[in-house]
């Protein structure tokens, strides 16, 4: 187990290196001079070169990769070429937001998701699936970004039960709750949809294996058949799917942090592409895409110790 | 002694009979081609111009009949007789700028459809190769599948938007962008399937009487591979409409005064109050695409390779 776990952190130690080399290289090759946005308009060529010596842009690339990765390895993300911040700054004042609602988003595709594949599959052809799927089917075809403004319209705008915008609490206070509502339908419905698939077709393939059979043989109640001996199993390969799908969810948190107005890493990523500020946009993939990979850690170690089937050596 | 006959079916038939017995897919199937049909030969199906402005007609609602004109005072406008004057007519309503919606929205489907269709041919090329090749030659297999393990790691969009960050806000960006992150998965899923049809005897056997590699794997190994391809390409122009329209409303994919979904329903957030179906008319078009090649996606997965897990 601790030889597995080891094995996997040291894969992910590969991984950020090589998101790391993807990250400088794209902000290496990017067109334009930082040392000019730096020094500004009214700077002279001599100037610049200066400014491009002291900043060591005239070094060689890997010379400069290296100096980079010290650099990250002490918490800079180098300077927004927009506020002249260091970026480490100001994504820490944002990324709380994007936790918040990544998690409020994951939270409602469990919830929903989960239980109405389970319902579905226990209930299969019956008028309960019909509507389930179907509303599966239309929940992976409705694009985020449409299904928030029309939330917005009809809850907060026409009904006016929560805010049409923003977030200022986190999702346990009473007020976080009111402005997460939508923002985590919006978002967490395409993956509740996916879930309620996934858990369906999990719960069947479960639900025709032998040891059911035997069970309902031996005169187990159809109630503990389902729960006691079905589910657990029908669980485990949906845990592997909260892993993937949590980096659809970090995608999908850019676009609906742009719909609800809220100031988060996604929204603060697409502002640094309109500016051309690449020093921010390549901090804030660093930081997705770094998030993505632990979570998927975490998620391929709960998988092992609740699946003993799963061997810790291949 | 009379003759057995066998009526020898092909499978490209036989799938294609399987799919029409379904009558969801075939009703899918069937919106699709009439959408392309429409998109195609959009001027023959629309009598005004996607950019042309009128600013007298603007913000009018979706109607049946003709819509009488009504100035920025919310008055009907009248002419020189005092009669009320009637804009033309616009089946789905017009935007901010007077453009006939439905015509942007066959005109916007062409960026949608062909960005979609590119993306995913250019994905699906380098994908399928990479994949038949990494099965093949082990050492191409320990270079290029640790390459798509971290494109993997990268979630989708992200590489997306790094990419079009990058190079610009451009359509060919995007479309290269949404291509590139297609690979990885084609890449698996053919790896997967020609490992196993590489462990049949009749490529053994094809191998023993002189077959050149890239004939085994064009032509023995690569048609097993083609169900999968289809299927998962069908699943995969969902995601890649999905995307575009995604990157086009938060600015960076098709550029105003393009008509495109996306940026349709992004012109339309500052009217939602007035004028709602400039941002509802453009969803349900996206929507109806979507479930269209939603619902193939899953009756071809059923049909081809049942084997084949629901999630990518």
């Amino acid at each position: 187990m601790q030889k597995y776990i080891a094995k996997r952190l040291f894969q992910m130690v590969i991984m950020v290196l090589g998101i790391t080399f993807i990250v400088f290289g794209s902000l290496y090759l990017a067109p334009g001079d930082p040392a000019q946005i730096l020094a500004g308009e009214s700077a002279t060529l001599t100037d610049i070169e200066n400014l491009r010596e002291s900043l060591g842009l005239n070094d060689p690339f890997f010379v400069q990769y290296g100096r980079y990765l010290k650099g990250l390895l002490h918490g800079d993300l180098g300077t927004s070429l927009q506020s002249r911040q260091p970026i480490l700054d100001e994504i820490k004042i944002r990324f709380p937001n994007t936790v918040n609602l990544t998690i409020g988003s994951m939270i409602v595709a469990i919830v929903v998701g989960v239980p109405l594949g389970i319902i579905s599959a226990i209930k299969r052809n019956s008028f309960l699936d019909y509507i389930a799927t179907t509303t599966a089917l239309f929940g992976v075809s409705i694009p985020n970004f449409w299904l928030g403004i029309m939330l917005i319209l009809v809850f907060a705008v026409k009904l006016g039960w929560f805010p049409t915008g923003g977030m200022t609490h986190w999702f346990y206070t009473p007020t976080g709750l009111k402005q997460i509502i939508l923002p985590s339908i919006a978002l967490g419905g395409r993956i509740a949809a996916i879930f309620m698939r996934l858990s369906r077709s999990a719960m069947l393939e479960v639900m025709q294996s032998d040891y059911i059979r035997t069970a309902r043989a031996k005169g187990v109640k159809e109630k503990a058949v389902i729960w006691i001996h079905a589910f657990k199993n029908a669980l485990t390969p949906l845990i592997t799917v909260f892993g993937t799908n949590f980096g659809a969810l970090l995608g999908g948190a850019m676009i609906s942090e742009q719909v609800f107005a809220i100031n988060g890493l996604g929204r603060y990523m697409i502002n640094a592409i309109y500016v051309r500020n690449y020093p921010a946009v390549q901090s804030a993939v660093l930081v997705f895409a770094v998030s993505f990979i632990l979570v998927t850690l975490i998620v391929d170690i709960i998988y092992v110790i609740i699946d003993p089937r799963i061997s810790y050596e291949s | 002694m009379s003759e057995i006959s066998v009526k020898k079916e092909s499978y490209f038939k036989n799938s294609v009979k399987k799919l029409l017995r379904n009558k969801l897919a075939t009703i899918a199937l069937v919106v699709l081609i009439i959408e392309i049909i429409i998109i195609l030969g959009a001027p023959l199906f629309t009598p005004y111009d996607p950019a042309k402005q009128s600013l007298q007609e603007r913000l009018i609602p979706p109607s049946l009949s003709e819509q009488p004109l009504v100035g920025y005072d919310g008055e009907p406008l009248l002419n020189a007789d005092g009669e009320v004057q009637y804009a033309n007519f616009h089946l789905l309503g017009t935007d901010n700028f007077g453009r006939d919606i439905w015509t942007r929205i066959i005109y916007g489907g062409r960026i949608s459809l062909s960005v979609g269709f590119a993306a995913i041919g250019l994905g699906m090329t380098v994908g399928v190769m990479a994949g038949l090749f990494s099965a093949y030659y082990p050492k191409v297999d320990a270079v290029v599948m640790r390459i798509m393990d971290v494109m993997f790691s990268f979630p989708g969009i992200l590489l997306a938007m790094l990419i079009v960050a990058m190079l610009g806000t451009s359509l060919v960006n995007v479309t290269l962008a949404i291509s590139i992150w297609s690979i990885p998965t084609f890449a698996r899923i053919v790896r997967g399937e020609a490992l196993s049809v590489k462990q049949n005897d009749y490529i053994k056997a094809i191998k023993s009487i002189g077959a050149g590699d890239l004939r085994i794997i064009f032509i023995h190994i690569f048609p097993n591979c083609i169900a999968p391809i289809v299927v998962y390409s069908t699943m995969r122009m969902a995601t890649a409409i999905l995307s575009i329209a995604s990157l086009s409303y938060l600015g960076i994919g098709a550029q105003p005064p393009l008509s495109e979904w996306g940026t349709m329903v992004a012109a339309g957030r500052d009217y939602m109050f007035d004028a709602p179906h400039m941002i509802v008319v453009p969803g349900v078009a996206i929507i109806i695409t979507m479930l269209c090649f939603n619902i193939l996606g899953d009756v071809l997965r059923d049909i081809l390779d049942p084997n084949l897990s629901d999630n990518f």
